[in-house]
């Protein structure tokens, strides 16, 4: 049977499992009672070990077995979950990742760090049955399990509690509901009996029977049934495991499509909602009010619907990408023995994926790089007066409609004075360029191919990504890199990512005849340029704001458009911020009108254009540029 | 014109009541005053008839020259309209009018030849009757050598009025026969005028044929526009094949092995849209040449329509020249009727001469006995016949004028 | 090997079908302020916007001559998003390699486009 078309589907699997995994091996121990965790953490470990398994990938495979068979005790309670099993279980999955992504290149399977993982697993296993954790383990938080527990004391497991709810007291059922509710803050109930349902119609008998799968002891199980205060008489058997469930079908199974399948899918929904949109409007225009013109509008608002929905689907929060890149930090900080403390600030922000799966990378690497030469050891740090924990902030945010991440730390920041150095030495440079090279350019010359003035290899799975490939990842996506720098106190690396497809608010303007496209974001403004609200100061037009005079250039003059103004008296102006920072103005003929956009980046050989964020094609297939007023060239 | 004649004949009339009325108190002998009178009254009415007839000459030119203009609107073209139409016919009635005219203008030349002659004549008539009045002295200073010669001389003269009224007649039967011809031509004009407007009617019927004709081609011409469109369309549509059979050429390439056989359908898609779309260019080559073609027939009916309307212009023209010459023959007749009346006075003057010499004859040979009354008389008769001689001699000059006058008409090649 | 062929002011040109997505007559191109000179500007495809490029500029120096057949070609993966604007009908078929940039199509000697060198031409602005 030939696998290889099933190649993408299992990378793609195993990947989402061991990720998975490994999220839940990160936390495992910090959160309590995470039975569920650690059934979902085996369930996971199990899958990847079915699907190399049916994959012929036996290294893989028997790996994933033994990595199953420790979770598996520590899911039973035979195996305490403590730092060094976290450890090696952590181990293993970076392993099972390494050999995925060979998998994926097609190389053999096998990694080099398998047999040390698989016997530090099997040292585990042996020990499991008396599972001792090395006293004095810190266990911070502090689990609900105490360590070493006996099967006797172990957690209940499954148990089955016959009880008999007082009926002397009002709204039986009602009060039977409670005890329902609270015997569900002790694990996870199975079965109930008579079920809610049944409860909230108020028929109930008085006897209650629940099937109940929990942490806690017996011992302290009972202890808990007992302390309710409805509870009259009870029984405490263990049972044996009811049968896993599957996962509920329904509204939240998930399902998994091919990304480029869904993208043709918005495309050409996309065309769709235009097609709509003129056919809407051609039938307005000439039989306006009628049946068929409201037929037409529906059928676009539903077109919309369907957009705005496929983009959703596009749209992952970052914090499917903040994980990994934690989970980098910390086992490199780790590695390198230096103490950082990582923050995400803005997990919830919706990346398109595809702009995220192209991020992904980039941002590891920039990561890797401010925790390998920016943030110092802790002694330098001492010795320097900085708090001895570096701090790495991965920041994202969106702004009207442009995506921004900032990568900053406080470590020994970048000198540009090297920077050129290296540059001369390596025949980048002559002596006088780097001479006029201010300081800003002098930074961004670490993303020059082959600046890199340490090879990192090892980390990075061989993937050879330098900054010059950061910085075409970002400029390929139609976006701007910008590196900052402060000798001894940090460095921030600004990414300005424009998004793949936005949805986005703009006024639709005219200037000279030739329309575009302003998004209502960039804008603070807008004010009708009469006499009244200008001066003219040496040959320049002011719009007075109050007390403050704003600048305001001919939109004409600043794009050199050909033809003629539109024969207006007089234009309005659009007041924004420019990249300065000040307020400007920018002149147009006329506004014709609010409009809700799809921007795209412009096509290839325009890419990096400065002045507009992009074009966007109307209802009726005509082309805006879309501007971007705080990058216009002035002047 | 007829108040110029009314006035020359006011003016005659005048000038003959005022002789009448002034001579006989300069002359109190009646016998001569009368004659004088007499004398004189003729002389003034032929003077006012030659003055008559020299308008009636300038009239005649004027319509000679109206006459050229008609010949230069050159007719001959609408001889070559096919068909014995009226217009063939018009062309010859109209020449004949032409020549009708030609005749008439002749006749009148010669008429006034004759007048000329006439007045020549009668100059020397005159003359001859100042001789022989002189004679007339003589005879009666001579008297006594009888009455018989001055008899003859009288009955020359009178043979000479006689003639002269026979001229006179002739002039007048020139002028009835004018004003015959002239009559003759206005009817012809008449005929003339009404085949030109059935000829105009005619080509009204014409054009309108013509114009569905025309219509006709434009409906064809129409429908070789729709071929043309459906060409262009099939082009069109051959062009997008072509474009389509690249395209999926370029998805075969892409799709590999599997998609070979594709390819070559598509290829052979692209093939057939070729040939397609050089078959329309040829349909649509050959559809240009028929829209071409129809367009030269649509124009050479528009050219025919045109010509048509030129050519009904040039019939209303001549209907409009055709009125002309009617009013100019009624001009003619009226004119001619004038001469006529004029020379009918001419002749009833020439009678009336004619009588008068008769009893100047008689009162002459009544006169036979006082010879000094005779000679005084004859010397004042003399001094009048000479003064009619003069003005005799200015009549044969005028009448000369007038010869001269119709000699710039050209009557023949 | 499978090409698009067609002359551009006498000169024959190819380029391989596989850089090419697709072939369509010439629409609207909607100029851009500030753009390079070798692009026209952008037209609309499928609802989005595509920058024209400005192919007989780039070859022969000429500007843009408008023949009533005129087509954009737009390129694959990865320089989608970019067409080339070529004055000229376009044929296809198949060719066999000559000399390094040429290629023998039908016994004629095409040359051989490279799309890749051509887009980053026409970013220059000069």
């Amino acid at each position: 049977m030939d696998l290889s078309s099933y190649l993408e589907l299992f990378v793609a699997e195993a990947r989402e499992h061991i990720g998975a995994a490994a999220e839940l091996a990160s936390s495992v121990d910090v959160k309590p009672a995470g039975q569920d965790r650690l059934r979902d953490l085996f369930r996971h470990v199990h899958s990847v070990k079915g699907m190399a398994a049916s994959m012929g990938f036996g290294a893989m495979s028997s790996l994933a077995h033994d990595a199953e068979s420790l979770m598996d005790l520590v899911r039973q309670g035979r195996l305490a979950p403590s730092h060094p099993t976290r450890q090696v279980l952590c181990d293993a999955l970076a392993c099972l990742e390494r050999m995925v992504d060979r998998a994926e290149s097609k190389q053999p399977v096998d990694d080099a760090d398998r047999g040390t993982v698989q016997e530090q697993l099997r040292g585990l296993l042996r020990g499991g049955g008396s599972a001792e954790a090395p006293a004095g383990t810190p266990d911070p938080g502090g689990s609900a399990r105490p360590a070493g527990a006996t099967a006797a004391t172990g957690p209940a497991g499954c148990v089955k509690i016959s009880m008999i709810v007082r009926r002397d007291r009002a709204f039986p059922s009602v009060r039977a509901a409670v005890v329902v509710g609270q015997l569900g803050k002790l694990g996870r109930l199975v079965r109930i009996d008579p079920p809610m349902a049944a409860l909230r119609t108020g028929r109930f008998d008085g006897r209650l029977q629940v099937a109940l799968v929990s942490d806690l002891t017996l011992r302290a199980l009972a202890a808990k049934v007992a302390a309710l205060d409805d509870v009259d008489n009870f029984t405490l058997v263990p049972t044996d495991r009811p049968p896993e469930k599957a996962a509920p079908v329904g509204s939240k199974a998930s399902l998994r499509v091919r990304a480029d399948r869904l993208d043709a899918l918005i495309e050409d929904v996309l065309e769709l909602m235009a097609s709509a949109g003129r056919v809407e409007s051609g039938i307005a225009g000439s039989l306006p009010g009628s049946p068929v013109a409201r037929d037409a509008e529906s059928v676009r608002l539903l077109a919309r619907r369907a957009y705005d929905g496929l983009v959703e689907m596009r749209l992952v929060p970052f914090e499917i990408a903040a994980h990994r890149v934690r989970r980098a930090a910390d086992e490199l900080a780790r590695k390198l023995g230096k103490q950082v403390s990582v923050a995400v600030e803005g997990e919830d922000v919706r990346i398109d994926r595809s702009l995220l799966e192209r991020l992904v990378d980039p941002l590891l690497h920039m990561v890797r790089n401010a925790i390998d030469h920016g943030i110092e050891k802790p002694e330098l740090r001492r010795a320097a007066n900085k708090p001895e924990d570096g701090r790495l902030l991965v920041h994202v945010e969106r702004h009207a409609a442009m995506l921004s991440i900032v990568v900053s730390d406080d470590g020994a920041g970048l000198d540009p004075r090297r920077l050129k150095q290296t540059a001369i030495e390596r025949g980048m440079l002559t002596p006088s360029e780097a001479v006029r090279l201010d300081d800003a350019d002098a930074l961004m010359l670490i993303t020059t191919p082959g600046f890199s003035t340490l090879e990192e290899t090892t980390e990075v799975s061989g993937r050879g990504v330098g900054m010059d490939v950061v910085r075409s990842a970002v400029e390929g996506s139609g976006g701007r890199l910008r590196i900052e720098s402060r000798l001894g106190r940090g460095t921030r690396f600004l990414l300005q990512l424009p998004p793949t497809v936005a949805l986005v608010q703009a006024y639709v303007v005219r200037a000279n005849g030739i329309a575009f496209a302003v998004p209502l974001a960039t804008l603070m403004r807008m004010a009708p340029m009469d006499d009244q609200a200008t001066t003219w100061r040496d040959g320049r037009r002011f719009w007075n704001l109050g007390s403050e005079e704003v600048p305001v250039w001919a939109l004409r003059d600043v794009l050199d458009l050909p033809g003629e103004p539109n024969g207006v008296s007089h234009g309005m102006a659009l007041i924004g911020k420019s990249a300065g920072g000040s307020t400007v103005g920018f002149e147009v003929d006329e506004v014709v009108g609010r409009r809700e956009i799809v921007v795209r980046p412009l096509p290839l050989p325009l890419t990096g254009l400065s002045g507009y964020s992009g074009a966007a094609v109307l209802d009726d297939a005509s082309i805006v540029l879309v501007l971007d007023p705080a990058n216009l060239p002035l002047g | 014109m007829q108040k110029k004649l009314a006035a020359s004949f006011l003016m005659v009339t005048f000038l003959c009541t005022a002789v009448a009325m002034a001579v006989p108190r300069l002359q109190p002998d009646p016998v001569w005053g009368a004659a004088l009178v007499v004398c004189l009254d003729t002389a003034i009415g032929l003077c006012g008839a030659w003055f008559v007839s020299w308008l009636v000459v300038r009239r005649i030119k004027s319509l000679a020259a109206a006459a050229s203009l008609i010949s230069r609107g050159d007719l001959t073209q609408s001889v070559d309209v096919e068909g014995s139409d009226e217009t063939a016919e018009l062309a010859r009635s109209f020449s004949t009018m032409l020549v009708n005219l030609l005749s008439v203008l002749r006749e009148v030349e010669s008429s006034a030849e004759q007048i000329c002659s006439s007045a020549l004549t009668l100059s020397r008539t005159t003359e001859d009757v100042n001789h022989a009045t002189s004679g007339i002295a003589e005879a009666a200073a001579a008297i006594a050598r009888g009455a018989d010669a001055q008899a003859e001389d009288v009955a020359r003269t009178s043979a000479l009025t006689r003639d002269l009224t026979g001229s006179a007649d002739r002039v007048a039967n020139s002028a009835t026969s004018m004003q015959d011809a002239a009559e003759e031509a206005a009817v012809r004009a008449n005929t003339g005028a009404a085949a030109a407007r059935r000829a105009a009617e005619g080509i009204v019927e014409l054009k309108t044929a013509v114009d569905a004709s025309a219509d006709a081609v434009e409906g064809f011409q129409g429908r070789a526009d729709e071929i043309g469109k459906i060409v262009t369309f099939i082009v069109s549509l051959a062009e997008q094949t072509h474009l389509l059979a690249i395209n999926a050429t370029i998805e075969a390439s892409r799709a590999g092995d599997e998609a070979r056989g594709f390819a070559v359908v598509a290829e052979e898609v692209r093939r057939l849209a070729d040939h397609v779309r050089g078959f329309a260019d040829q349909i649509g080559s050959v559809t240009d040449e028929i829209r071409e073609g129809s367009h030269a027939i649509s124009r050479r009916i528009r050219e025919s329509v045109t010509a048509a309307g030129a050519a009904r212009e040039l019939v209303d023209r001549a209907a409009v020249s055709f009125d002309g010459v009617l009013d100019a023959a009624r001009g003619t007749t009226d004119r001619s009727r004038a001469i006529a009346r004029s020379v009918e006075e001419q002749r009833t003057l020439a009678r009336q001469v004619d009588e008068a010499l008769e009893r100047i004859v008689r009162i002459a040979k009544e006169n036979a006995k006082g010879t000094e009354e005779t000679s005084s008389a004859t010397t004042g008769q003399n001094a009048s016949m000479h003064a009619l001689a003069v003005s005799a001699r200015e009549l044969a000059r005028t009448s000369d004028h007038m010869k001269g006058l119709i000699s710039t008409f050209r009557l023949r090649n | 090997m499978n090409l698009l062929y067609f002359q551009l002011g006498g000169s024959p040109y190819a380029i391989a079908q596989e850089a090419i997505a697709d072939v369509a007559p010439a629409s609207a191109i909607h100029p851009v302020p500030l753009s390079p000179p070798a692009v026209l500007g952008l037209a609309e495809r499928r609802g989005r916007a595509i920058a024209v490029i400005d192919l007989p500029c780039l070859l022969e120096g000429t500007s843009r001559e408008t023949t009533s057949t005129s087509h954009l070609m737009r390129l694959a993966a990865p320089l989608e998003g970019a067409a080339f604007f070529v004055p000229a009908e376009v044929f296809s078929g198949a060719g066999s390699p000559a000399s390094p940039g040429h290629v023998w199509i039908d016994g004629r000697l095409h040359v051989l486009l490279d799309a890749l060198a051509l887009v980053k031409a026409s970013t220059a602005f000069h």
